[in-house]
């Protein structure tokens, strides 16, 4: 069997972050998504999912009744997924959305009125407290949005969209910097 | 005599003069203009023609309500026509120039329409163009079009950007006069999250041109100090410069700010226009009241103005109107202005005042005031030169070079009605007012019928605080004044048919409709106000009636003998004004007109040379061009063939992926698809037909079963987005009792067709598990290891081609990279990466459906998939409806395989099918085909086509009939599929 | 140009993110018979005033639910999950 070069190519690779005094947009390297689902009447299944995936590695933000995506900042090997599958399954299912979703930064003191551009969620901090997280409409793109900081956000985009979604940001926060 | 620039006053900086051009003449203003003030200063008082008439043109108002002042202004892409002068704000360099005039302004053919007047009044559209019909299209229109009419738009591409942004608040302030501001403060106080709006430039509304002192300071001042209050708070948004366009479902706003249309150059990381859409809790009208012009002969001529403005002029602008000023009133309002002019040392010729013995007493001026009399004409044809007077009976001539007029006030309810509200007329106010207890919506102060400063203060501090009462705040009302020196202007009685005219007498200024017209609509039976509307054109123009609805209802009314609540209004709809196009599209135009979707393989297809075709939002690769091709189709026949001699690799990312769990995902599955699958096992794929509930096929794709209760479900890339959709309806409505889990994966996998017969060899050197026949037969489905337990992948064995098959999923990440790996393990195979046209080609050759076949009129019988519908299953999605009797008809549209008998000729998708010997009409057609493409395989074009009782036809002789492009091919039917119909190619 | 859905999961939400699909009406058992599949997939009731419907928030938490609304004055009653009424059905 002849040697194969194999490197991955995340989305967004070929980007450089925006900085500047209003908004910071970046793309972290690439590390693991897992999409966990339950039944939706399923009341303890969060706390079983956290009880399953060390906290310390993983933040689990709320998707829908019944489904969380679980984000780690390292990659997960398929055999640690299968682990995982095995100890949460049958009643939490997991599937792998590490490279199908795309991780955006953006953060800065302007975050908030950039992304009033993008989505109708009133993210005043009273409203859209840090971890709040939901999905919506960002433009014409449907993406995961988490509050990490008090001024720093995570979207999570379909990677076909991601580069899409990063030229709209970064539109988005011209008038910022 | 005209309009002047007054030595000292005003709220304009005159240390900044700014100069501009009108018509190509250079003029200077001062900052704090607008492009009104400042023509004024300059004496020009004719700025435009109007629509129909062609009447010379002043300027009426000193807001957007204006009819007459409407200018382009800028150049190339820039160049915004209709623009309100009056609400321009002047900027160095600002270009602007009159409209709707040839060859000048001051000089204009069109005019000659006044002549034509008798035959132009109300309905002579309907009169004079009716015949003969067919000139309408070719002489009416466009000799109308081409002398009627506004500004011309630019064919250059706007260079500037505009969006769009969400804003949300518990309480909205729209206006920012004397009310809106008592409000603001009383709601940013009480910490409520506030937005306040205003369409000018600096906040105060009627403030500004007020001389009332409130509290220690002058008015103007006191609206200044209110707003660096407003924009100190933190939860405050004061956004002026934005109109507030119409009131939405759910409590949302639509708003316009023109960030950057005072300056001359905009900045670059600025949009010139942004579109708020604001949500919220509650919103306070805080509009004011419009002054309503009065129906006199002559109304129309340059240096007639309403009071209200001429006051605006002098006092926020520093401009007079003339030498010789007298004003029309039915109110108080021309009071106020009168002892203005008389502090800039202009005393009024007369005031003339509808009313008997009414002077307020807080007019201590010296003009002549004559009571019980009106002005019943206009004189002057560029500009005015005197007016007649009438009192008792007796006319007077009076040589005046401005006059102002005042017919009482219109709240502005325009946005309260917005969501089928109606008006409701007020004898007490003499005005239409707002419907009563809106959700979400409250009025205040003048927008709500109140007179006054200080009553509209305690108005906007009562309201608000009301307001934010029942959203929990605690709101501790702060009086604010007290006012002094306020010429209060309460309601009269309003002022509609105005006896002795003699000239025309303008009801609405931009459509040039005169009183006549009313009269004439009511005799000729159309005085409902809807068809009034219609008939005379009344409303209707660009400024939706601002000014002149009020006045043609009053006027019908009377002409009718009824009062105004009897006569209603017309129907108040979104936009309060015009909003541009650049700001209703926002960010989403040219090459973000839609968002674009990229495959994983995106950057492999590009560097292999991939021509790219839209599909929906995906790009993706149509073909790979090869140096010396001389055309698409050659690249299309070699990537093809050589898929059926050697190996191709196709990206098929886009298509739609679902991973299904959950211990009922079986059962679920079975229900979903009208084939069966309770028994597939896993490891294994199967084709399956998803039916809509009607019975037609709604789409297709393989599922496979990769463990016991995990299935890898793939879509057709046009139906992705719909079959997720309505899985998710199926689990969640349909069945919510079955334990089912969907998660769409479509980006998780980059998608590889490896096809052909080299296609084994070739995925073997990078596939860590056997695949051979034995160990992964036909339909095989599974995970599989690659490049030494590198890349986690699964792996299908499924065809579309026809031929030996596989996909290939990967993790998206490693897409690219794996496919490098297979074009280079595959190099000495002769792999060719092929595009969706060569897709396309092995297809139809093979004769497998897409969304061309699968086209919402076809149940599975129709394409050959009868015997897939079990009837086994108690329960399917569609399976009710499929049994009906039209749906197993032999003559229905049916899938076969079309082909010419001459192998050089051509056809294609959507020609029609006719018996062979029958007339080419409609009437014969016998179906259509739906897929076609030159086979390179059997050396011909061959097509697929739904044909009446098709399946029983094969080897019929019939016409291929394209009417569209006169082409008549002689084809035969046959069999759909014309490579290898046992599938033996398949399980080699 | 706006409105807002109040959806029971994710607050208030602009109804660009929500497809829309119809009369929400119970699906007919599988032995309802010919007239009562003709009905359920044909015919439709066109009131004006209340009127549940089928909404699913497609780019938030991708739910059906059942929108109680007027469809005169647009007024929004209701948002319920649609899983919620049916299990009850069942």
């Amino acid at each position: 069997m002849p040697e194969f070069q194999i490197s991955r190519r995340p989305a967004l690779s070929d980007k450089q972050p925006v900085t500047g005094p209003g908004i910071e947009i970046s793309t972290p390297p690439p590390g693991a998504i897992l999409h966990a689902l339950a039944q939706p009447g399923d009341a303890g299944a969060r706390g079983f999912i956290e009880s399953a995936l060390m906290s310390d590695i993983f933040s689990i933000r709320p998707v829908s009744p019944g489904q969380w995506f679980s984000v780690a900042d390292d990659p997960l090997s398929h055999a640690d997924f299968r682990n995982l599958c095995e100890a949460l399954e049958p009643r939490v299912d997991l599937v792998d959305q590490s490279h199908g979703r795309t991780r955006i930064i953006v953060q800065g003191p302007q975050v908030e009125a950039m992304l009033a551009k993008g989505t109708a969620i009133d993210l005043h901090i009273d409203q859209f407290t840090v971890g709040s997280a939901a999905s919506t409409l960002i433009g014409h793109v449907s993406a995961h949005l988490t509050r990490t900081g008090e001024h720093c956000f995570e979207i999570l985009v379909l990677r076909s969209f991601a580069e899409n979604m990063w030229d709209d940001l970064v539109r988005m926060s011209r008038e910022f910097n | 005599m005209t309009a002047f620039r007054l030595p000292h006053g005003g709220l304009i900086d005159r240390s900044r003069p700014l100069s501009f051009s009108f018509d190509g003449k250079s003029m200077t203003g001062f900052a704090g203009d607008t492009l009104a003030s400042a023509l004024l200063a300059n004496g020009r008082i004719l700025v435009g023609r109007s629509f129909k008439y062609h009447r010379p043109r002043g300027i009426l108002t000193a807001g957007s309500a204006e009819p007459n002042a409407l200018v382009t202004v800028n150049t190339g892409g820039r160049t915004e026509p209709n623009t309100l002068a009056t609400m321009q704000e002047l900027h160095e360099g600002l270009r602007a120039a009159s409209q709707n005039r040839w060859p000048s302004l001051a000089f204009d053919i069109g005019a000659l329409n006044g002549l034509l007047s008798p035959f132009l009044g109300a309905g002579f559209y309907y009169k004079t163009f009716m015949w003969p019909a067919a000139f309408w299209e070719k002489l009416y229109e466009p000799l109308i079009r081409r002398a009627a009419g506004l500004g011309r738009a630019s064919h250059d591409a706007d260079p500037d950007d505009y969006e769009k942004c969400w804003a949300h608040c518990d309480l909205l302030v729209i206006g920012a006069g004397a009310t809106g501001l008592a409000a603001a403060l009383t709601a940013g106080r009480a910490g409520a999250r506030v937005i306040v709006v205003d369409e000018h430039p600096v906040a105060g509304g009627g403030l500004l041109s007020e001389t009332a002192i409130i509290g220690t300071q002058a008015a103007a001042d006191f609206a200044a100090s209110c707003a660096t209050e407003l924009q100190s708070m933190p939860n405050v948004r004061l956004l002026t410069r934005t109109t507030v366009f119409a009131w939405y479902d759910g409590n949302v706003f639509g708003a316009v700010e023109r960030v950057q249309k005072h300056v001359g150059f905009p900045a670059p990381n600025l949009p010139v226009e942004r579109l708020w859409r604001i949500a919220a809790k509650q919103a306070l009208l805080a509009t004011g009241a419009e002054e309503r012009p009065l129906v006199f002969g002559g109304n129309d001529i340059p240096g007639v103005m309403m009071a209200g403005a001429m006051r605006r002029y002098l006092n926020c602008h520093g401009v007079a109107p003339g030498h010789r000023v007298a004003i029309f009133t039915t109110n108080d309002s021309g009071y106020g202005l009168a002892r203005d002019l008389e502090a800039a040392g202009i005393v009024p010729q007369a005031i003339i005042d509808s009313r008997r013995d009414a002077i307020p007493d807080s007019y201590s001026g010296s003009a002549r005031v004559v009571s019980g009399a009106v002005v019943s004409d206009a004189c002057g044809r560029k500009s005015l030169s005197s007016i007649s007077v009438l009192q008792n009976g007796k006319s007077e001539e009076l040589k005046v070079d401005a006059l102002a007029m005042s017919g009482g006030f219109s709240p502005v309810i325009h946005l309260a009605c917005h969501r089928g509200g109606k008006p409701q007329w007020s004898d007490e106010h003499a005005a239409f007012l707002a419907p009563s207890s809106q959700k979400g919506l409250a009025l205040a102060g003048a927008a709500d019928g109140t007179a006054g400063l200080q009553a509209c203060l305690e108005a906007g501090v009562s309201k608000a605080a009301a307001l934010l009462g029942s959203l929990g705040f605690t709101a501790k009302p702060q009086a604010l004044g007290p006012v002094e020196g306020d010429i209060a202007a309460g309601p009269a009685k309003p002022l509609w048919t105005i006896p002795g005219i003699r000239e025309k007498a303008f009801v609405d200024f931009q459509n040039d409709v005169h009183r006549k017209d009313i009269t004439l609509a009511t005799r000729e039976g159309y005085g409902h106000v809807e068809l009034a509307k219609r008939y005379t054109t009344t409303g209707m123009a660009t400024d939706q009636g601002k000014l002149s609805n009020v006045n043609a209802i009053g006027l019908l009314a009377e002409e009718r003998g009824v009062s105004p609540a009897d006569v209603g209004t017309t129907t108040f709809r979104p936009f309060y004004s015009p909003v541009s196009f650049g700001a209703l599209a926002g960010a989403t135009h040219g090459k973000h007109f839609m968002p674009a979707r990229m495959s994983p393989l995106h950057e492999w297809a590009k560097k292999n040379g991939a021509e790219f075709v839209e599909a929906g939002l995906w790009y993706r690769s149509a073909w790979f061009a090869r140096d010396g091709e001389s055309g698409w189709r050659e690249s299309v026949d070699r990537e093809a063939l050589n898929v059926r001699k050697n190996a191709g690799l196709c990206d098929v990312s886009t298509l739609g992926k679902i991973e299904i769990t959950g211990a009922d995902a079986a059962e679920f599955i079975n229900r979903v698809y009208c084939n069966a699958f309770l028994k597939l096992p896993v490891g294994k794929a199967r084709y399956g037909l998803m039916l809509r509930e009607d019975g037609f096929i709604f789409d297709d794709g393989t599922t496979s079963r990769l463990e016991e209760n995990r299935y890898f479900m793939t879509t057709t890339t046009a139906a992705a987005i719909a079959t997720m959709n309505h899985l998710e309806f199926c689990a969640q409505v349909l069945w919510p009792g079955l334990d089912v889990r969907l998660a769409s994966v479509t980006d998780q996998w980059a998608q590889m067709a490896v096809a052909g017969p080299k296609s084994r060899a070739i995925l073997q050197q990078i596939i860590d598990d056997d695949i051979s026949n034995d160990a992964f037969p036909y339909l095989a489905a599974r995970d599989v290891s690659l490049f030494g337990g590198q890349v986690h992948g699964r792996l299908f064995r499924i065809s579309f081609s026809g031929e030996l098959a596989f996909e290939l999923a990967v993790l998206a990440d490693f897409g690219e990279a794996t496919a490098d790996a297979l074009m280079q393990a595959g190099d000495t195979h002769g792999i060719q990466p092929y595009g969706v046209e060569a897709l396309s080609v092995l297809r139809i050759e093979k004769g497998h459906v897409t969304h061309s076949e699968i086209n919402g009129t076809a149940v599975p019988a129709d394409l050959g998939f009868g015997r897939m519908a079990s009837s086994a299953k108690a329960d399917f999605i569609g399976k009710h409806m499929l049994s009906r009797d039209g749906l197993s008809a032999r003559d229905r549209l049916q899938l076969v395989g079309v082909m010419p008998l001459d192998t050089t000729a051509y056809f294609r998708s959507g020609a029609h099918i006719l018996a062979k010997d029958a007339d080419a009409t409609l009437e014969n057609d016998q179906g259509h085909v739906t897929s076609s493409c030159y086979s390179p395989h059997t050396g011909s074009h061959i097509g697929l086509a739904l044909v009446k009782g098709g399946s029983a036809r094969h080897g019929e002789e019939i016409l291929i009939w394209n009417a569209l492009h006169g082409e008549y091919v002689p084809g035969r039917l046959c069999d759909p599929v014309f490579v290898d119909p046992a599938n033996s190619r398949l399980s080699m | 140009m706006a409105s807002l859905v109040p959806c029971p999961h994710c607050g208030l939400r602009p109804k660009e993110e929500f497809t829309i699909k119809g009369a929400a009406l119970p699906r007919p058992s599988p032995d309802a018979g010919a007239d009562a599949w003709l009905d359920h997939v044909y015919l439709r009731d066109n009131p004006r005033g209340a009127l549940d419907e089928f909404w699913h928030h497609t780019s938030g938490c991708r739910r059906w639910l059942i929108v109680s609304r007027d469809t005169f004055s647009h007024e929004i009653s209701a948002c319920r999950d649609a899983a919620d009424p049916a299990k009850e059905r069942s």
